[in-house]
């Protein structure tokens, strides 16, 4: 009897999992847009999209740090066992940062983050156009890097699922008994 | 002798009265505007932006002993815009935005001056912007500082009244509807 994921790891997971995947193809669509009223509420959407996905990035972090994940399968390969962990911690490390540079260079180009357009956050930076058109390369190029680590991550869950055969994948589907 | 020193004092009481009174009865008929700003804040999405005009100037004739004999005429020049965000700058020119190609200025112009009470005045007047006239009231306090005075104040408009932002760009809630519009004046007696 395997140990699995619990149901809160397993929905933070998948909700997380869509919601970043929406949020990378929308920054992609949105900065192409000229100028309108349609950018503008999109380019609000993905922000407050953002700061919800922050939110539940950290209950997902903190519920990890309170629940252990199950443990990797014995028959895991020690190096294969120490990429696993690296590429986890990498994964929440991007899951914080990236949320995180969005809001600071949102407050360097001059634009207050006003979460669902009635709860105001500070703005930790003072409007820097240069600050600002750094960070945008920041978010830009922490997005590449977490989308580049999901399919690796995406990839190495079928490896164990249909070469390995072990229960990594499923142990993190909603509804299945190992 | 107490009675002599006693007329030293009312002669010099005078005096600085009057002096004081003469520094109040200052007319002010002109602006420094390298010493003064146009503002002007508004909301897109319920976040608040904050823009400014870098051109501008005003004629004026404003005692505020005699506030009703007063009169002020404000010009400001559109395109020197800084909407608050490049793209916002950029459009700020466009036919359904400004359309400073047809509508270069916007003004100003008193057509009444009262006092509020204490250094507090309302002006109100003709504003005219993209072509379009409205009537404006505007709340401004005169704080004055030997030869000058500042006159701070602010005006608040719909932009719809103006057809400031029209076709998709008239929805109030991309762009809201209030603009409040700011400045802080450097007037000086000439």
């Amino acid at each position: 009897m395997t140990a699995r994921y619990t149901r809160t790891a397993i929905s933070l997971h998948w909700l997380l999992a869509a919601g970043l995947i929406g949020m990378f193809c929308l920054g992609l669509y949105m900065t192409d847009l000229p100028f309108s009223p349609h950018k503008l509420r999109v380019y609000s959407w993905h922000k407050w999209a953002g700061v919800t996905i922050f939110v539940l990035v950290l209950a997902r972090l903190a519920w990890r740090l309170t629940h252990p994940a199950p443990a990797l399968p014995p028959t895991m390969h020690k190096g294969l066992r120490a990429a696993a962990t690296a590429a986890h911690g990498l994964l929440y490390g991007l899951m914080l940062a990236i949320p995180l540079s969005g809001w600071l260079m949102s407050s360097a180009l001059g634009f207050q983050t006003v979460w669902f357009g009635v709860l105001p956050l500070p703005d930790l930076l003072a409007a820097d156009s240069d600050l600002g058109q750094w960070l945008v390369t920041v978010h830009v190029t922490l997005n590449y890097l977490l989308a580049a680590l999901v399919v690796l991550h995406a990839a190495a869950a079928f490896k164990h699922h249909f070469v390995d055969r072990d229960d990594v994948l499923t142990r993190m589907l909603p509804g299945r008994r190992s | 002798m107490k009675s002599s020193l006693l007329r030293s004092a009312a002669f010099a009481a005078l005096v600085g009265l009057g002096a004081m009174t003469q520094a109040q009865a200052a007319e002010y008929t002109a602006i420094d505007p390298a010493a003064s700003r146009i503002t002007f804040a508004y909301k897109q999405m319920q976040v608040g932006m904050n823009g400014k005009f870098a051109k501008f100037d005003a004629d004026l004739r404003f005692d505020p002993a005699k506030p009703a004999a007063g009169h002020a005429n404000v010009k400001v020049t559109l395109a020197s815009i800084d909407a608050g965000s490049k793209e916002a700058t950029a459009s700020a020119g466009a036919k359904e935005w400004l359309d400073t190609g047809a509508n270069p200025l916007a003004t100003f112009e008193s057509t009444q001056i009262k006092a509020l009470g204490g250094n507090r005045f309302e002006a109100t007047g003709k504003l005219t912007i993209k072509g379009k006239s409205q009537e404006a009231r505007s709340v401004f306090t005169v704080t004055e500082q030997g030869p000058q005075a500042v006159i701070e104040g602010s005006l608040p408009i719909k932009r719809s009244a103006f057809g400031i932002g029209t076709g998709d760009w008239a929805d109030p809630s991309i762009v809201a509807e209030d603009v409040l519009i700011g400045y802080r004046l450097t007037a000086v007696a000439r």
